[in-house]
């Protein structure tokens, strides 16, 4: 009795015939069905390769195309209030340090540091909800623990307020504010907007 | 024209090498400031201390703040980097969006 090959599931796009496995045996009497089915199977097989191959080209042919008309983007723009507000920070410091030098028995002034701190979280929190800014938020927090060892010696110290604390102090501030304006002013990338994304692109 | 992988690879290079290199040694000439800064004030620490003008409580605390201007420099080279390889990807498409376009003849990438 001849057993013939089950038929797939629909929604198989060769309904109706079995998928064809290499070395797999048809229990098929006819020499007629036993050639058709190895047709279909050599067939099958070579259709599937090709297709694959021509697939896969074409997606990568299609992706350099695409990634050619886009400009890459790896790190955020340049942001003007964070900028200023970094500078309005360095000036601030810069005031209170030479008033220190200028006048060692100045007292300890919370206001001063309640007021940089407000300037930083407000500066941090900006920077945070800017696209790739993580390295920027992470210099201002930096920066806000150099203000914070900075309360924490002009809290303990006594007057006369020593100026060597006040010029490490100043100088360890400055060289963390004009790394952030460095990488802040390169954001800007020598010219304005980066150009749009192409109409192969979308 | 077809498209020829060897010379297309090297257009591709010849477009994104200077670009590095030229904002290496810019990178390289900021890091050699700032780091000449901390060096100095690390340096003068060490003296203050050693003559008495600030005591080790102080001087710790002031070497953290060398510590995280340090990091920001870092931080800084790192972002500088980050834009270097940008500039270079986008020349280097660049090159890859004209030579398609002069293949083709026609302007496929606008």
């Amino acid at each position: 009795m001849k057993k013939r090959p089950q038929a797939v599931k629909s929604g198989s796009w060769f309904v109706g015939f079995p998928r064809p496995r290499v070395g797999e045996a048809f229990r098929s009497t006819s020499d007629r069905e036993k050639n058709a089915m190895r047709m279909i199977q050599t067939t099958y097989g070579k259709l599937d390769k090709r297709t694959s191959i021509v697939a896969w080209m074409s997606s990568f042919v299609l992706a350099a195309l695409l990634l050619a008309g886009c400009a890459v983007r790896v790190i955020g723009d340049y942001d003007d209030t964070i900028d200023k507000g970094v500078t309005d920070v360095q000036q601030k410091a810069e005031l209170y340090l030479a008033k220190l030098q200028s006048t060692p028995s100045t007292p300890y002034d919370q206001a001063f540091y309640d007021d940089i701190n407000a300037r930083l979280a407000v500066l941090k929190s900006r920077a945070a909800s800017l696209p790739k800014y993580p390295l920027i938020v992470e210099q201002l927090a930096n920066l806000k623990s150099q203000f914070d060892k900075l309360q924490q010696l002009d809290k303990s110290s006594a007057r006369p307020f020593p100026s060597a604390i006040a010029t490490d102090a100043e100088s360890a501030i400055a060289v963390s504010v004009e790394s952030i304006l460095k990488l802040e002013l390169a954001l800007k990338r020598g010219q304005g907007a980066p150009p749009a994304i192409t109409k192969t692109g979308k | 024209m077809a498209l020829d992988v060897g010379t297309l690879a090297t257009q591709m290079l010849s477009a994104a090498l200077p670009i590095l290199k030229k904002d290496a040694q810019d990178a390289e000439s900021f890091a050699k400031t700032e780091f000449t800064k901390i060096a100095q004030t690390i340096v003068s620490i060490g003296e203050q201390v050693a003559s008495g003008q600030i005591n080790q409580q102080q001087a710790g605390l002031l070497l953290d703040m060398q510590t995280s201007a340090s990091r920001n420099v870092l931080l800084t080279l790192q972002g500088l980097a980050l834009l270097a390889v940008e500039e270079a990807i986008n020349a280097a498409l660049d090159v890859v969006k004209t030579a398609v376009n002069t293949a083709l003849g026609f302007a496929l990438i606008a």
